[in-house]
């Protein structure tokens, strides 16, 4: 009894220390949009969880290990049998079974409030984070009119398309064109289809708390409200890169990131189609689809010369 | 088998009897004739058209047919179809009968021999890719890649991962399992010993075969090798597949074995209650041995198909599925992950009650426990796909039964503190080994949950998070529970003991390096540091460097017990015939453990934890002492 005591001063005194240094170590856990809000608080959430059940353990090891060491091992005698209790066993099994349940459901709820934009949820149609080639093929992706006028009420989509090795990004908000680099405005809902033309990638803005795999053949999305304007450089802190094995340079699979003010943003997608349209890339592109068969697109027109990959 | 005293017949000289040297030979010869013969124009075959990869596939199959001709596997059924008698000498040779150092290079039945052929390809298994682990944390020490070019330090990786990962699948299971698990239950011999022999050529063939990558440049898939990257690769790809075939088909073998021992083969008065942990563990990762490993070893046969047949299984653009690649092989990865942890535990669980002097706590809970985990290793799979295009509705489901994990995962906890708590705890080597266990499965199972709850998953998913975490279980728990079984039983099997000074040494370098090297990686992930990066962004630089020289420590930490390793081995001290007083029935068997184990089958009376009682676990001549149970022993 006395030992259970110590034991519980002991963790609790160790608990609260951890607790504290939780909550003034700075975590890198960045918080760059709507929805990497609950991720950031899940992670902040199990490592306060965690702390009670890390020092539990370490301290009834540690206390153990200290206060029962044999002095004279030669001579120290059989101990008996810890009395079995089922008491403590059933305790014990159901403290972490409260503990799994807290977890589990903490993390659907906020998966539920992470998984759809506020205004994407409100049409109804982007529930699914993946949808086989068959079924998306019936209607654009998020439920929005092909060639229908982008504003800013609505989501943006960005297609976010992964080869070896680099990322392609469609709007199709405006006229299917398609970028080397990532612009999106603040403030305004994307969701990114992501899909990929030969292996697996995985499209991740560390930032901004976005990751979803990039699977050829099919079209997975994700979403994101960015808060903060951003510009990256080549190979800088906040762009977006590959999170998936894909070959000799996945290592380099990086493509600029920036976020800009919603007419800023408008401006450079209005411009950036009307050049496409001019030097005829436009029309030269494969029609905007959830997903793409390269090789077997017989028609697919050649490449302009001046395109450079 | 029985004639272990009788006069032995004279022996041919040693090269004349099959061993490994031969299999050696005639496996390269085969091996080489094949893909240099058919691989070149204007060689010593016509190449019939045949394509690089159906071609080493043949070359692999042809050394993998012609290592075994060398061994003498084929020799008694061929004998057998013939009508030719088999000899007294090869009979007597094929259990090990002669003793002698050469029997470990042989096609050997006994249990005991296998179990060391394990224990000891998987130290060199271990340096080897340890080694490379060393040369690609070198790679990380500048965000360029200046000392290998992305193509090698990929290729590094692959190596790493499958060498490590095919080790680990036989780390525990193969060598204590081996040689320990027809001693606990008191068997004279194993269920299936010709089967069992096989298992330890093929994991051998496995292990040796992977690095042959390198020579055809090398497979750049990690040890998932996803499709259709996969379908890419060089031909280096085709000996990652050769090689979890091997492994798969290794391990498959090793578990029908030891699942049919345990069940049939105990001795009696040998209940399931009075089985060891350690027994129950390895029934437990044996059963998911026998069921996952197939499925390894079909997903690999089909990217192998789609590699030398074009089948396009996985290839989307001829219909396949990448996603499902993905599906099969983690319904596969992750009870691997238990087949690698949960005879860990079993050995920890056994080593604390010797060390501390008293029963385990909570057997039935334990056992419960280990079950549970088995049980549920088979319904999380699509945890590692929650961002990879899972189903959506199925996200809640899969994180809910991952999490569940930490119920029976608790109650093995419970088992271990409640043995501590109270104990007269004596502080050898396997014990800090075994101590050491706990803290670094519960950093496993703490950073566990961060990628097991959807949410934080998606920031940290395939990042150096997981990578710590993995090293956390796989390393922290496995690989320190296998140190606690060399230096627990190496007097049972050597009949020396190792240096205590130096396996301290080697306990605390080990320890430290271990926890420096992966908790600064769990730091590198949440940075957010993808994995299989050769180069990285310049500000991830200092967390790297930090991990690198930690991992040199642990790189080093190896040295002090390969060192003590050997030479205890050939000149440490000599061991007393039971130097822990353990009441287990191995430890009741003299040194070295004759050809039979035991010379009666023995009578079992209680279990082995009960260090209060005065009566032993059991009756090892029940012919002798019938109806006058011993007392006072
Ligand atoms: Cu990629
Ligand atoms: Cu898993």
């Amino acid at each position: 009894m006395r030992h259970a005591i110590r034991i519980a001063i002991i963790w609790i005194v160790v608990t609260a220390i951890l607790e504290v240094l939780i909550g003034i170590v700075p975590i890198p856990s960045p918080v760059g949009s709507d929805e990497g809000e609950g991720i950031h608080q899940t992670i902040y959430m199990l490592f306060y969880l965690g702390a009670p059940i890390f020092a539990f353990v370490w301290v009834v090891l540690l206390y153990g290990l200290i206060t029962y060491r044999a002095r004279d091992p030669q001579t120290e005698t059989e101990r008996p049998p810890m009395p079995g209790s089922n008491a403590l066993i059933l305790l014990w099994a159901g403290i972490t079974f409260l503990i799994v349940l807290f977890m589990a459901g903490w993390g659907t709820f906020t998966l539920h409030e992470i998984t759809q934009p506020p205004s994407v949820a409100a049409e109804g149609s982007a529930a699914s984070t993946r949808s086989h080639p068959g079924a998306t093929n019936q209607k654009q992706p998020g439920g929005l009119p092909a060639g229908s006028v982008y504003t800013n009420a609505r989501p943006l989509i960005v297609q976010a398309i992964g080869q070896q090795w680099f990322w392609t990004f469609r709007y199709p908000s405006f006229g299917g064109m398609e970028t080397k680099e990532l612009v999106v405005p603040v403030g305004v809902p994307v969701l990114f289809h992501i899909t990929s033309l030969d292996v697996v990638h995985s499209f991740w803005i560390y930032e901004e708390d976005v990751k979803e795999d990039a699977v050829p053949g099919q079209d997975n999305t994700a979403w994101m409200v960015a808060r903060f304007p951003i510009h990256t450089e080549v190979n800088g802190k906040n762009s977006a890169y590959c999170n998936e094995l894909c070959g000799l340079w996945h290592g380099y699979m990086v493509a600029n990131v920036t976020v800009e003010k919603y007419s800023a943003f408008k401006s450079w997608a209005t411009h950036m189609e009307s050049y496409e349209k001019s030097t005829g890339l436009l029309k030269n592109l494969p029609s905007y689809a959830p997903v793409y068969y390269p090789a077997s697109n017989a028609n697919f027109p050649p490449a302009p010369q001046d395109q450079s990959p | 088998m029985a004639v272990a005293t009788g006069v032995m017949p004279a022996r041919r000289s040693w090269l004349m009897r099959p061993n490994m040297l031969w299999a050696f030979v005639l496996g390269i010869a085969a091996f080489v004739f094949v893909v240099w013969g058919l691989g070149h124009d204007g060689g010593l075959l016509p190449s019939w058209g045949l394509e690089i990869n159906q071609i080493m596939f043949l070359g692999y199959g042809a050394a993998i047919l012609f290592f075994f001709i060398g061994l003498g596997v084929f020799n008694e059924p061929v004998k057998w179809l013939l009508g030719i008698p088999i000899s007294e000498e090869e009979e007597l040779e094929r259990y090990g009968a002669y003793g002698g150092i050469d029997r470990y290079f042989r096609y050997t039945l006994d249990h005991k021999v296998i179990g060391i052929q394990y224990m000891v390809t998987i130290l060199a298994a271990f340096c080897l890719g340890g080694f490379i682990a060393m040369l690609i944390r070198t790679e990380l020490l500048t965000p360029n890649a200046r000392f290998t070019d992305p193509e090698t330090y990929l290729s590094l990786v692959t190596e790493h991962s499958v060498i490590m990962l095919v080790m680990a699948s036989s780390i525990i299971i193969g060598s204590f399992g081996n040689y320990f698990i027809p001693l606990f239950i008191g068997s004279k011999r194993m269920a299936f010993p010709r089967i069992e022999a096989l298992s330890f050529w093929l994991f051998l063939l496995a292990i040796v075969i992977m690095p042959t990558a390198l020579f055809f440049g090398g497979s750049q898939t990690g040890w998932t090798g996803y499709a259709p990257l996969a379908d890419q690769m060089h031909a280096g790809h085709d000996a990652y597949i050769t090689t979890w075939a091997l492994a798969g088909t290794a391990n498959t073998l090793v578990g029908i074995n030891l699942v049919a021992t345990i069940w049939l083969m105990r001795a009696p008065g040998m209940t399931w209650s009075r089985m060891n942990l350690t027994c129950w563990s390895v029934l437990v990762g044996a059963i998911l041995d026998w069921l996952a490993m197939p499925i390894m070893v079909a997903v690999q046969s089909m990217v192998g198909f789609d590699r030398a047949l074009l089948t396009g299984l996985f290839v989307p653009v001829q219909g396949g599925s990448a996603f499902f690649y993905e599906n099969v092989f983690w319904t596969f990865g992750h009870p691997e992950v238990y087949i690698l942890a949960i005879p860990g535990m079993g050995i920890v669980l056994d080593i604390l009650p010797v060390f501390t002097r008293r029963p385990i706590y909570a057997y039935r809970a334990a056992v419960v426990g280990m079950l549970g985990i088995g049980l549920l290793s088979w319904f999380v799979w699509q945890h590692h796909l929650f961002v990879s295009g899972l189903t959506p509705g199925l996200r809640p489901f899969f994180m809910f039964s991952t999490e569940m994990i930490s119920f029976p995962t608790g109650l093995v906890f419970l088992a271990a503190l409640g043995t501590l708590y109270g104990g007269a705890i004596r502080f050898k080597t396997a014990m800090l080994f075994a101590v050491a266990f706990f803290p670094d499965f519960l950093l496993g199972g703490f950073s566990g949950i961060f990628v097991s709850d959807v949410p934080s998953d998606v920031q940290l998913h395939g990042s150096y998070w997981v990578q710590a975490h993995f090293h956390f279980i796989l390393m922290g728990a496995t690989l320190f529970a296998f140190f606690a079984g060399i230096y627990f039983w190496f007097p049972k099997f050597t009949g020396r003991r190792l240096n205590e000074r130096l396996g301290q040494v080697h306990f605390w370098l080990m320890w430290i390096g271990f926890n420096g090297t992966f908790i600064t990686l769990a730091i590198v992930g949440i940075m957010g540091m993808s994995r299989r990066y050769a180069t990285y962004f310049p500000y991830l630089q200092g967390v790297n460097v930090t991990a690198t020289i930690f991992a040199y420590l642990l790189g080093i930490s190896i040295i002090p017990f390969l060192w003590n390793f050997i030479y205890s081995w050939g000149w440490g001290e000599k061991a007393e015939e039971n130097p822990y007083q353990s009441r287990s029935l191995e430890w009741q068997v003299p040194t070295p453990i004759p050809v039979d184990n035991f010379e009666e089958i023995p009578l079992v009376l209680s279990g082995p934890y009960e260090y209060w009682s005065n009566q032993p676990m059991a009756i090892l001549k029940p012919s002798e002492s019938a109806g006058t149970p011993a007392a006072g022993n």
